[in-house]
């Protein structure tokens, strides 16, 4: 990386010589009939001031950098992260090399050849060898920046692999809902927007048998480490956007339009306390979408843990059917016996309402 | 530098072409068809709007930069704008981003700068006596200063201008119930932007007319100035545009007042599913951006 920003580097400032050069011979070419002096101090003073407003610009561009660099987010953890930093940081060298070298010399320009009695513009119109350097290079260079960007966004929008680790997040007004495929059948049920109700906040469907285990989080989606993972959003009000800074993950929920994510993080949330040096980091999911009055503090926090203990923790919840019985009712007649394990007793007894299990179509 | 025979040979040119008859005090200076007059018209609305814009954000760039800074000394402004606590309530917090976008990026960028300075110069640069249609040009100005009484009319409002950031996102900016913001605050918003987007059709029509038609003898493309090529250009990626937006603000007015699913797909908020099926909000997205991304540049 280093490597390829200096080789840049190079490149741009062997242009900028060349540049120079070519100004140079043309202004001394250039001289014509001495004319009375008609520009005074001010003209020089000037001048300095271009010179001095570049330096002090740029001595505080990198004191800000410098000073901001406290605030950073730490080295990603997921690849994909890591290789969308590169990306972002040669993208950002080369940009800035460009900017500063082409600054300079505007700016030093205007100083050097600021007007000086004796000497006389030249007209210089065109050369073709010039504009074909500064054309070209710039065509390459951005041409191998947009074909990078490129591979790296096929890469991260393909599908997830077959052993991925199936989550849902369901944005609402003014928090995030976490829904886990539960530990029996790994399958995440289908949903409809039309089922939600304080009950039943992310609209289960539980006519489909895969619902029955699920359960939800409104406080924590816990996930294994070093698994691939396929988060599948949605929003239920209006957008929303899921952003995790540290795993460099960023989607919009959008109503009526699922979205997906799916990555792989590689440290866990106790490592990352080590890293930071803070004993109480926690990964954070956060909003980035504007969504209204709360939409500042609308957050879940994420537990990345080894698999084992995210299993284990998985064991231990309940499946939203069980700690919400009345949900039963809404269980078609010829899945109750299935569904009977995540009820108490007395629940499946209760009678089918009918109408709610016969009018939802399949979400 | 000017010599008598010089100064005399211009008033007496002058007098050749003075047939108007002398203009009353509102023709000359409020309903003029000048594109001077027109261009001063649209600089000073455009200073009014930058002050309005800058002041909001430097209130936001408070709250955020000083999240412990007592605002109380804005409450004989403000109001109830500030909570308790001394600072901004958060719905308010909302509606200034959203209000200092749209006044920067619409009332004084496009209207303030390009209004100002493609009125005052291009028929100077290209050897017009003035714009192709004044008529125009002055609906134009007028369009735009209704479009202006409306937004600052809706900053008074007791539930808010707009406040779904300025590139209102439905469904946000669609809901009533989702949002304060989205009430009559929305409403006028996207009222004031219809009235602005036929102003700026009316000057960009004249702009690229008196550019093309009005060029003095020997004023060829190759020879128009650079800054005249600019607003030119400007002026085409305008017309391109802006009815675009004009589109994505009437489905916006036709889902919020009309029942209309464009943007609407499978919600359920406050406690009630909305009947709307097969809208996408990325639809309003693609044609919001359509405009943004050349505003931009
Ligand atoms: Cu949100």
């Amino acid at each position: 990386m280093v490597y390829i920003v200096a080789l840049l580097a190079v490149i741009f400032l062997g242009l900028a010589a060349v540049v120079v050069s070519r100004m140079a011979t043309v202004v001394k070419n250039a001289s014509g009939p001495v004319e009375e002096g008609r520009i005074g101090m001010s003209n020089r003073i000037n001048g300095l001031l271009m010179v001095v407003f570049f330096v002090t610009g740029l001595i505080g561009a990198i004191w800000s950098f410098l000073h901001a660099k406290q605030f950073f987010l730490p080295e990603a953890s997921t690849p994909h992260g890591r290789h969308t930093d590169f990306l972002f940081w040669l993208g950002m060298s080369i940009i800035t090399i460009a900017f500063v070298v082409t600054n300079a010399l505007l700016f030093f320009f205007a100083w050097r050849y600021q007007h000086r009695e004796g000497y006389k513009a030249a007209y210089y119109p065109e050369n073709h060898k010039l504009e074909l350097i500064w054309t070209v290079i710039p065509a390459v260079v951005m041409a191998l920046l947009v074909f990078t960007g490129w591979k790296a966004w096929r890469d991260i929008m393909a599908e997830a692999p077959e052993n991925a680790q199936v989550f849902e997040i369901v944005g609402k007004q003014f928090n995030w809902i976490a829904r886990y495929p539960g530990v029996d059948n790994n399958k995440l049920g289908s949903f409809n927007y039309k089922l939600i109700d304080n009950n039943n906040e992310t609209g289960i469907d539980y006519t489909d048998e895969a619902s029955f285990d699920d359960f939800v989080s409104t406080s924590e989606l816990h996930i294994p480490v070093n698994k691939p993972i396929l988060l599948k959003i949605r929003a239920r009000d209006v957008l929303h956007s899921v952003f995790i800074p540290h795993l460099r993950v960023k989607m919009d929920a959008v109503p009526g339009m699922p979205t997906r994510f799916q990555f792989t993080a590689d440290k866990t949330t106790d490592e990352m306390k080590n890293i930071t040096g803070n004993p109480n980091f926690t990964y954070e999911i956060a909003c980035t979408e504007v969504c209204g009055q709360g939409h500042f503090s609308m957050r879940i926090r994420l537990v990345v843990e080894d698999e084992a203990s995210w299993l284990a923790w998985c064991k231990e919840q309940k499946p939203l059917l069980t700690s919400t019985p009345e949900l039963a009712s809404r269980i078609p007649a010829n899945l109750k016996a299935k569904a009977a394990k995540y009820l108490p007793a007395d629940a499946t007894a209760a009678p089918a309402d009918s109408v709610t299990a016969s009018i939802l179509p399949k979400g | 530098m000017a010599t008598v025979s010089a100064n005399s040979a211009t008033v007496a040119h002058a007098a050749e072409h003075e047939h108007h008859e002398p203009q009353s005090f509102w023709r000359k200076y409020i309903f003029s068809e000048d594109h001077k007059t027109i261009a001063k018209q649209y600089l000073i609305s455009g200073i009014f709007w930058s002050i309005i814009g800058i002041s909001l954000s430097v209130m936001f760039r408070l709250q955020l930069g000083f999240p412990n800074m007592k605002l109380d000394f804005l409450r004989p402004i403000l109001g109830t704008w500030i909570n308790e606590t001394g600072k901004l309530d958060p719905d308010f917090y909302l509606a200034l981003v959203t209000m200092h976008g749209t006044i920067m990026v619409f009332f004084v960028l496009t209207a303030g700068l390009s209004g100002t300075f493609s009125n005052f110069l291009i028929p100077l640069q290209v050897g017009a006596r003035d714009m192709a249609s004044g008529f125009l040009n002055m609906l134009s100005y007028w369009f735009f200063f209704m479009a202006s009484v409306l937004m600052f009319g809706s900053l008074f409002i007791e539930t808010g201008p707009a406040s779904g950031g300025w590139v209102i996102y439905p469904p946000l900016s669609a809901l009533p119930q989702a949002h304060k913001g989205s009430e009559l605050g929305m409403t006028l918003w996207l009222v004031s932007m219809a009235l602005f987007i036929v102003s700026q059709l009316l000057g960009g029509i004249n702009y690229i007319t008196t550019v093309i038609n009005l060029r003095t003898r020997g004023m060829s493309f190759s020879k128009l100035p650079l800054t005249i090529w600019a607003f030119l250009l400007t002026a085409i990626l305008g017309l391109i545009s802006f009815p675009v937006l004009l589109s994505a603000a009437l489905l916006l007015i036709f889902d919020r007042s009309f029942g209309t699913s464009f943007y609407l797909s499978e919600i359920y908020i406050k406690g009630e599913a909305l009947p709307n099926v097969g809208g996408s909000p990325i639809l309003f997205q693609h044609l919001f951006w359509f405009l943004a991304t050349q505003r931009y540049i």
